[in-house]
């Protein structure tokens, strides 16, 4: 006989492990720290190169009034300038990354341990249902 | 108010039977819209405006997550615009570049609003994502909104200078770009940003607050705020926007954003009831509201002896008649 209770519960699972909660396994497959190291890591790239695109933007905007100006410029102030902006754009990323990442991290956290719970209890129900069935058959056979 | 309620309810049952089916096709009729969208009011590659291609690819994004169609999108963008030219497809691919690693990469769920924002503000009904948004509760899609109006403003600077693109030579690279990063680069721009992301602000605040009629309130404050801070940026920055057109488009989208609300929750304010209940360290003031029912009677719950009598019970009875609990406990204590 189906147990439809188990089958339920095997459905619900499967369908976490393919929906929401794929991502939230695949986030708790790391430590807190290594995941928020990491996003960490790629934030500092990818803001370097949004820096870089942004500065190159700005420059194409007017590249032959840029090229005229550039002899007499203070190339101290203009590189002191560049890195400010650039420090407190990392900053403020680097910010938000932390905080999204350690979010996430506890929101997967949170609803992996759900799972895990149900998981033990599936497997609780398979063990109650297998130490039935050596019984059943001792009686047949006498 | 009963009929539609029985039209909602009937949606949400054929939803529900449907719903593998249905995700597929809403997904793939919104990729199909959004890239003939983008084929519509660009064309300037004919590789990426070809109709096959677009289906092939609005049919590989209804299997793909939903943040696919933001990408394919951008890529259609990108493609179109270096149909204009190698520089300028150069500064469209940097300003979608920037716009995913600025705000799309942390929101990829939400993306797609990105997409339907840029729509939006395109056909008119700027107010509608910003208030759709607001009532789904989702916060951090006012990142998204941006995104949309300032991939909305490329697809316009695109058509707006395509003439004067063409009149200038194809390796005249600084007059081409002073061209059109100047005319991507104008106040309506931020106008646009600001009043779309303070009008979703606005509706989730005052979702989140509870009184009675919060979702049609909210809905209207983010419309009024829209226009308001539309007319008073255009006004201050000399955008230029025409003022009658977003008032008409946030009208029709708040009567669009009231209508989806109805359909995702409907409260029956009337039957609210107010609560008090405590535990050892604090007071809980709870307000319950029910939900809206078709025929307008309460829930009654079932009666125990009510229960259909031919379904399956939920759990399998373990059979502990057929356990020989003498033997098993002779067995155990000769391991003992």
């Amino acid at each position: 006989m189906i147990n439809t209770f188990r089958l339920l519960k095997m459905i619900r699972l499967s369908r976490y492990e393919e929906g929401e909660g794929g991502e939230d396994l695949r986030v708790c497959g790391y430590y807190r720290s290594d995941y928020i190291g990491l996003q960490l890591i790629g934030t500092a790239v990818l803001t370097t190169v949004a820096f870089g695109l942004i500065a190159a933007l700005a420059v194409l905007y007017d590249i032959e009034g840029f090229l005229d100006i550039i002899g007499d410029l203070d190339l101290t102030a203009v590189i002191t300038l560049a890195v400010v902006v650039y420090a407190f754009l990392m900053a403020a990323y680097l910010i938000i990354t932390y905080a999204i990442a350690s979010l996430r991290h506890r929101r997967a956290r949170k609803s992996v341990r759900g799972y895990e719970r149900e998981l033990k209890e599936l497997k609780l129900l398979g063990r109650r249902t297998s130490s039935i069935r050596p019984a059943r058959r001792s009686r047949r056979r006498d | 108010m009963n009929t539609i309620r029985e039209f909602k309810k009937k949606l949400t049952d054929f939803y529900g039977r449907y719903s593998a089916y249905a995700d597929i096709l809403i997904k793939f009729l919104t990729a199909l819209c959004a890239y003939l969208w983008v084929r519509s009011v660009t064309g300037y590659s004919a590789v990426f405006s070809n109709i096959f291609i677009l289906l092939v690819l609005a049919l590989v994004s209804s299997v793909l997550p939903s943040g696919s169609i933001a990408l394919i999108s951008g890529i259609l963008v990108a493609g179109q615009a270096f149909g204009l030219g190698l520089d300028v497809g150069g500064v469209v691919t940097a300003v979608l570049v920037i716009l995913f690693i600025l705000f799309l990469r942390f929101i990829p769920e939400d993306s797609t609003a990105a997409v339907l924002m840029a729509m939006g503000v395109w056909f008119g009904f700027g107010a509608l994502v910003p208030l759709v948004c607001g009532l789904r509760k989702r916060l951090a899609s006012v990142f998204s909104l941006a995104s949309g109006v300032v991939i909305c403003q490329l697809v316009r600077t695109m058509g707006a200078t395509r003439e004067s693109l063409s009149l200038l030579e194809a390796t005249a690279y600084p007059d081409r770009l002073k061209l059109f990063m100047g005319a991507m680069f104008r106040p309506g721009l931020v106008v646009g940003c600001v009043a779309a992301m303070a009008a979703a602000a606005v509706v989730y605040l005052l979702a989140l607050a509870g009184f009675r009629y919060c979702l049609e309130t909210a809905s209207a404050a983010g419309a009024v705020i829209y226009v308001v801070l539309t007319a008073v940026g255009s006004s201050v920055l000399g955008a230029g926007t025409d003022l009658t057109a977003v008032i008409v488009g946030s009208a029709a989208s708040l009567v669009v954003a009231l209508i989806l609300s109805f359909l995702w929750i409907s409260l029956d304010y009337k039957k609210s009831e107010k609560f008090r209940i405590e535990d050892d360290e604090y007071y809980y003031y709870v307000k319950a509201i029910p939900k809206a029912k078709t025929d307008g009677a309460p829930y009654e719950a079932p009666e125990p002896g009510e229960a259909a009598a031919d379904e399956a019970p939920l759990v399998e009875r373990p059979e502990v008649d057929d356990i020989d609990f003498e033997s098993r406990l002779e067995e155990s204590l000769k391991n003992l």
